[in-house]
This record gives structure tokens, sequence and C-alpha cells, in this order.
């Protein structure tokens, strides 16, 4: 099976030009007959009409692609859409003898392509968003040999040069060498140069130029300015008899590379949705002066070429997310080896985490750490800021509080020291709010003290019997997020917890989301739901919450990362 | 797809040409229903440069050849390359409009 050629577009009617001026290249570069080419048109505008209404009905359009492969005389088209699943068994089948009146709606379209295609399939993939994949396959026929109209001869096949270029290649440097190449030779010209619009600059560069001259630096020009310039803001085809009388003509090239331009022929280069992405100069026809003809040609193929190029940014856009995706994989692995792999199991208590990073990678993170002096440390901390940089400025928080949590210091002086070791350590304005906890996992006395982070939840169990409602308490000391001030105190405070005490610990990525109506989640939805499940594990309680905050914020996407930390004394 | 209207002795003459695809049957649409709008039910439609259609056309036709009947006229077509004749053929239309070689022959039968 040979590859022929892919096609990705967004399902809006917009795309139909594209479309099938992708269709008309191949067909020129197969030397289809137009019997055939009509047949490939109605099918794939009927099935492609079929997405646009169906695939994304009430939500964003997404992606359609098409790709084209050839298996002898057999052409096999493949259209993808990620819409709804569509099942062609739930359409009415097209009775061509119903009355004209009842012939307005539905059917008809997928009687034209089974009319005119050798195959029809459909299959879908995955569930409610998953993958329609429609699959025709014709018998094609091809023109005999010169049968061209002879006039049009070079026409053609210089349309089917540019075709062919376009729908094989797909890097695009390569790509706009090869179709310089072609112009060059098709139009046989001295020299031709591509620019492309750097819309951020409002500049047309260009990064390539021809005649063995290989790769010279970048020629840029300000829209506006020059040749090109001009047909960059004004869309308009010019075509120059001489040069040395034009003023628009920016000599200084000429100067530069010693070339002499005595005529130059511009078109500008419209991608699918009209909109100017490049330009096409043409310098010095060897020939004589430029005809409309020539004219003609060139913009016929400046529109090919621009397809081309806007499917190979295209497909490196695509690459280079793979990439990233990659390498954020590997940062959330890095990342999660950072937290501790088990949680302690101590006799008298239950402990449960939770942590679920917005994106792939965190900011957010949570610790134990057995003291030498025996007792448990718990952590939880959160950085400003989100994704990848976020990720590095926890990875140096860890490992600073870690190395201080080994020395014995108290809570106050961990964070004290911390924060003066993360200071001299990093140069950006990122901080993290930070709560820590030493547990005497004996006595149940609770020492602790806050870099600025939530407070934490104490859920009193004695408490909660004697009164009519439940009883929290939340412990808070002061002090300033670390990473901020240098040599700043914190406060420390101790509690005791008591049988059935429930010690909760956050970040606000639990308390502050926000439901349909922009409403928090808040501390007080938190209390109820720990009290109410008290007699519950540290496992079940912890399910409890993140289960309540799902449902809170309508499943819908977390806007920070979430950490819960749950410590019940038993 | 280009459209052009013309009347003629009380009978609206449409010449089209080019691709009246999904994008040209919303154009030739507009002028149809327009012209039916206006009380102009004797329609006659020049495909001699018609070189595709696809069935947004086909249903913009079937409606528009309902009201115009309903109405006591008619749409009637004229000089359909085989390709255009070809997807009438296969949808079953071809039995619904009466096709002429000539614009003039359409006409005469109004």
């Amino acid at each position: 099976m040979e590859f022929l050629g892919e096609l990705r577009v967004k399902a809006v009617m917009d795309s139909f030009h594209v479309i099938s001026s992708f269709l008309y290249g191949l067909a020129q570069r197969l030397n289809l007959t137009e019997d055939t080419l009509f047949d490939l048109d109605l099918a794939v505008e009927e099935a492609s009409i079929n997405v646009f209404h169906y695939a994304y009905l009430g939500r964003s359009p997404g992606d359609m692609l098409l790709s084209f492969n050839l298996e002898e005389d057999r052409l096999h088209i493949t259209l993808v859409d990620w819409g709804i699943p569509f099942d062609p068994s739930k359409v009415k089948p097209y009775d061509i003898t119903a009355p004209i009146e009842e012939r307005v709606r539905g059917g008809m379209g997928l009687h034209l392509i089974r009319s005119v295609m050798d195959v029809v399939e459909w299959d879908t993939v995955g569930g409610v968003s998953g993958v329609n994949r429609l699959r025709l396959e014709k018998r094609i026929e091809r023109m005999q040999a010169g049968s061209h109209r002879p006039s049009k001869g070079r026409e053609l096949s210089a349309i089917r040069a540019v075709s062919q270029v376009m729908t094989t290649t797909i890097e695009l440097d390569n790509l706009l060498r090869l179709i310089i190449d072609k112009l060059v030779e098709t139009l046989d010209v001295e020299r031709c140069t591509l620019f492309l619009v750097d819309e951020e600059r409002q500049e047309l560069y260009s990064r390539m130029l021809v005649e063995g001259s290989g790769l010279l630096s970048e020629i840029r020009l300000k829209i506006g300015e020059g040749i090109a310039g001009h047909v960059a803001a004004t869309g308009e085809h010019l075509n120059v008899t001489d040069a040395d009388l034009d003023p628009r003509h920016v000599r200084l090239f000429d100067q530069i590379s010693g070339f002499h331009t005595r005529t130059i022929l511009s078109v500008p280069m419209y991608n699918p949705q009209q909109k100017i992405i490049g330009v096409v100069q043409l310098l010095n026809k060897k020939t004589g002066p430029f005809t409309i003809r020539d004219e003609r040609l060139l913009s016929v193929m400046a529109t090919q070429a621009a397809i081309s190029i806007e499917n190979a940014r295209l497909y490196e856009r695509e690459l280079n997310q793979r990439l990233i995706n990659q390498e954020l994989d590997t940062a959330r692995n890095i990342q999660t080896s950072f937290l501790p792999q088990s949680i302690p199991q101590i006799k008298g208590w239950d402990i449960a985490a939770y942590w679920r990073p917005m994106q792939s990678v965190a900011g957010d993170f949570y610790d134990f750490y057995p003291l030498p002096d025996g007792r448990l440390a718990v952590l939880i901390a959160d950085v400003s800021g989100k994704g990848v940089p976020a990720a590095l400025f926890m990875a140096l928080s860890v490992t600073v509080l870690r190395f201080a949590m080994g020395l014995g210091f108290s809570p106050s002086e961990l964070l004290y020291r911390a924060n003066d070791a993360i200071l001299a350590d990093q140069r950006s304005t990122m901080f993290a709010t930070t709560f820590v906890a030493y547990l005497d996992t004996t006595s149940g006395l609770v020492e602790f003290a806050s870099a600025g982070h939530n407070p934490s939840l104490l859920f009193r169990a004695e408490q909660a019997t004697k009164e009519v409602n439940y009883h929290c308490e939340y412990l808070n000391s002061v002090g300033v997020a670390l990473g901020v001030f240098a040599e700043v105190s914190f406060e420390e405070q101790y509690r005791q917890m008591k049988t059935g005490d429930i010690l909760v610990f956050y970040t606000d990525g639990i308390t502050e989301i926000l439901d349909a109506r922009g409403e928090e989640f808040g501390e007080e939805r938190l209390e109820r739901l720990v009290a109410e499940n008290a007699s519950c594990t540290a496992q079940e309680i912890k399910d409890k919450i993140v289960q309540a905050v799902s449902v809170f914020s309508h499943e819908g996407t977390p806007y920070d990362d979430e950490t819960l930390v749950i410590v019940k004394r038993l | 797809m280009n459209i052009l209207v013309r009347d003629e002795k009380g009978v609206t003459v449409f010449t089209l040409d080019g691709r009246v695809d999904t994008q040209g049957a919303v154009i030739m649409d507009q002028s149809l229903q327009a012209a039916v709008a206006q009380g102009q039910y004797k329609l006659v439609m020049d495909m001699t440069d018609v070189t595709y259609i696809s069935s947004a056309a086909l249903r913009s036709l079937a409606d528009v050849l309902t009201k115009c009947k309903k109405a006591g006229g008619d749409v009637k077509l004229v000089a359909l390359s085989s390709k255009i004749l070809r997807v009438f053929r296969i949808i079953g239309f071809d039995r619904y409009f009466s096709i002429y070689d000539t614009v003039e022959a359409a006409q005469a039968t109004y």
C-alpha cells in the first residue's frame, strides 16, 4: 500500500475548499479521469458534511483527519473524527421511490456515498468521545497518456509537481526547498524566494534562497516594505517588468548577493482560512517578461504550497506536543518518587494520604518522616504556581526540609533553617506554604508550626459526643511562607490528641475548589464530612472527602493541585 | 459557483456554473427561495456549465420543486452533463424533474 497523503482540518464548512484542493492535487498527481475525481469529490464531501454536522454536535468543532493510500488501482480513503459515535444502522435507508416532498431530509448523502464508492465501512472505537473511522475504497480510472489538452499541459504538470510535493513531504524545511525547486524548474526563472509571515513581528522572513546558494542567512522584511512586503500587506499580485524602475524594489539584497534583479513576479500564499501566510517571489524569467499566464499558474501553485506548509506546521506542532508530553510523563514519575512510597503503619494510629496534581506535575507535596527521637513528622506544602517550575521548586523544598528534619530541630526551628536554605539556593520568586507537625505516637502530643499554610483541622471526638454538634479546632500558628523573607521566625504550638481525634492536613486545592455557581467548597463542608464519618477509617474519610470535592465541582477540571493527609488516633 | 437570474416572459431562468457543492448550494437556495417568495413558480435551471453537485443542492431543488408544484408551477432543468445526470439518477430525482436540452425548449413548455 502506497501512502499518498494526509490532511487534517477543523470540522467546519470553511475546510471544504482545502479538502477539494487537496483532492484536486491528488487527482492531478494520479492522473485521474474527471469521472473518478467527481465520485471521490462527492463521497468525501458527503462524508465530511456528516462529520461537520453531527460529530461535534453541541460542542466546539474538533478535527477531521483524511488519509489517502493507494493499492494498485484501488484508492483507500479514511476519514477519522473524535466526536459522537456514529451508527450507520440508525440512519433511515434512502427510498428512491418516495415522493419528492419527503426527500428533503436525511439519508441522501449516505446513499450517494454508497453508490459512488466500492467499499463503505464504519467503525467506532471507544466510548462517548471515541474515534469514528470511515473507510472508503474505490477503483480509480486514470487518463490515457497524452490525453491532456496541449495548451494546459505545462500548467497541469506544474500543478501536479507541487501537488506531489505537497502530499508527500511533511518536514517544513525540506518542503520549502522542494517547492522552490519545482517553481524554478517549471516557470524557468533564475531565482525563487519563499517568504513566510512572522505574525508576532509583522515581518516576512525567508529561510533560504536557491540556485546553488543553499541556505543563506535569514532575510527579513517589514510587511508593507518592498515588493514582497507590499504583496503580503495587500494580497495583490505584482508583475514588475523592470525592477530598476520600481521604487518598491529593495536593492540591498541585490547588493549583498551580487545578483541583478530585472523582472519580478510576486503573489501571496493564502492558507485555507484565507489568511496570507507568505509570499512567493520569482526573479528573472529566462525567456522574457512574466505573462498573465505565469501569474495565474504561480497563484494556483502558491495556494497548493500554502496548504502543504500549513500541514507541515501542524505536524511539527503535534510532534513537539508529543515530545513535551513524554517529558512531562518523565517529570511526573520523578516527582512521584519524591512522595512517601508507603503510609506509616503505627500501632494506635490510622493514617491515609491523597495527592492529585492538576497538570502532569504538581507544586503540592506531603511527607512522613521518622524523627531521630522516635516521633513522626507529618508535613504538607503548597508551592506557588503550577507545572514544571512549581515542580522544580517542590524538589528543592523537599530536599531541604528532609535534610533539616534529620538534624533534630523543633518544628519552628526546622522552618527557620529550611527558609534560609531555600532562599540561599534559589533566585526565583517562588514560595512554598508549609505546615509541619511532630507527632508523639505514644502520648498523642502534637507539636506544630506553619509557614503561611492553611490551618490544619483537628476533630475532637470527646467534645462531639458531649455537645449537640461536633467540635473542630483549627491548628494555626504565625509564620510566613518559605522562600519569601530571610531570617523570619515561626511560632510553635502544641495540642494533645485523644482517642477518636482526627487531624486533617490539606492544601487549598481542597477547600477553595469552586462549584458551577462559583461558590467555594470551604472549611465548613470539610468539617461536616469529617464529623459525619468520624467513625470510619482514615482511608474511608479520605475517600469521602475526595468524592465530595469531585461531586461539588461536577467532576470539572481541578483548578489546583489537591493534597490531603488524614491522621486518626485510635 | 456563480448564479445569474433573469426573467423571460413570466419564467425565471437561473444560469449556474462551476461547483454547486455544500457552500454553493447555500447561495443557490437563497436565490431560488427569494424567487418563490416573490411568487415566481415557473423556474428554469440552466445547468450547462455546472461541473459538480452534492446532496445539499439536491435537497434545495427538491424543496423548491415541491413549493412550485403546489402553486401550479414547476422547476425545469436544462443541459445536465452526464456526471450530474448520474447523480440525479442515483437518488431517483430524474423522475420528478423534467430535463431539456435548451433553455428555449424548457421555456416553451410553460
